[in-house]
């Protein structure tokens, strides 16, 4: 490694940005090579030198108060344009599950639901035993077992598409 | 029993108001001087601190990490003052400045002025990435990412800094 190639990457080797052979290589030049150590540690005087100074930059007296003064209306408005969202959204929540309650409970679509759901469990309620004696134990099992992976993936998918909706926000 | 600072950035979240207040008090210091030091002008890193708590306190409700506050305020204070820095003109240091430097720092009062002077001739390119890189400690990629750049040339561009700032420094 020759000087010029050495003080190109004096900066990576600065910051822990080098590894493996150039990083061998760059320590072994700068162990023989003084210019190339001297540039180095002035490299390093300087990184401490403007640490400081960021570190000593004067805050203003008093800012964060203004600061927090500043804002206090800002905050009480954002905090009313947000009950009025929770208004507004508990209204459309109310106006669309209205309707669907309704129809739900007190018109035919439920009883004509729970009749069909009725029909179709006890369906498989006759036909599972049979299944299960007809295929080897193993194979019920291991249908039991798919069963189960699926069900808890669907219970974690809908729980992480329902993780994004601020919920708490209107109940 | 006292709140920790997980605590307070979990009331905060929820909307108190004192809670918050705390930490515009804590993290005050740390947004002024990174704003100051990536936009050299007093009353502008006054706007941008003011201008990085209200983005805070209306986003800090979606943070779902509270041990994560420190790094993702160091994102939206970077973030705020890198687009200020774009829309900015350059403009001298007030006498103001100077003179509060000399009454905080008299010891290192000269030293302080020279590399506060070299900074503020560097490209605002330069001045950013080392800024990044030095104080806030964000590795190259990091960097890259926030400012949109190849990895190569933040490599390029913090040598480059270096070299310019000391080169300034000597002169």
């Amino acid at each position: 490694m020759d000087c010029q190639h050495c003080q190109s990457q004096l900066s990576e080797y600065l910051d822990d940005a080098l590894t493996g052979e150039p990083l061998q290589e760059l320590e072994t030049h700068l162990f023989r090579c003084s210019d190339c150590f001297l540039m180095f540690e002035g490299l390093q005087r300087l990184q401490y030198k403007i640490k400081l100074d960021f570190e000593e930059i004067p805050v203003p007296e008093g800012l964060d108060e203004r600061i927090f003064m500043t804002m206090l209306p800002q905050i009480h408005a954002h905090k009313q344009g947000k009950q009025r969202q929770v208004g507004w959204t508990s209204l459309f929540l109310f106006a669309i599950g209205g309707p669907i309650v309704y129809l739900l409970f007190f018109s035919r679509v439920f009883s004509t639901l729970l009749q069909f759901s009725y029909t179709t469990l006890s369906a498989f309620a006759r036909i599972i035993p049979t299944v299960m004696n007809m295929i080897s134990p193993w194979i019920a099992v291991s249908f039991m077992g798919t069963a189960f992976v699926l069900a808890g993936s669907g219970i974690y998918l809908i729980r992480s598409l329902l993780h994004g909706l601020h919920l708490n926000e209107v109940f | 029993m006292t709140d920790t600072h997980d605590d307070i950035i979990q009331k905060a979240r929820l909307g108190n108001e004192v809670a918050f207040s705390v930490l515009v008090k804590e993290y005050t210091p740390f947004v002024y001087r990174t704003a100051y030091a990536l936009l050299q002008d007093r009353a502008e890193a006054e706007d941008a601190s003011q201008e990085v708590f209200f983005k805070v306190y209306r986003a800090l409700g979606q943070l779902s990490e509270v041990r994560t506050f420190h790094a993702w305020l160091k994102t939206i204070t970077t973030r705020t003052c890198l687009d200020r820095l774009r829309k900015q003109r350059p403009q001298p240091m007030a006498d103001l400045e100077l003179e509060r430097l000399s009454i905080n720092f008299p010891q290192h009062f000269e030293e302080r002025i020279q590399i506060r002077d070299a900074l503020r001739q560097l490209s605002t390119e330069y001045r950013e990435v080392l800024i990044l890189r030095e104080w806030h400690g964000y590795d190259y990629q990091e960097i890259a990412t926030l400012l949109n750049i190849p990895l190569g040339t933040v490599k390029s561009r913090i040598h480059s800094a270096r070299l310019n700032l000391r080169k300034l420094l000597k002169d």
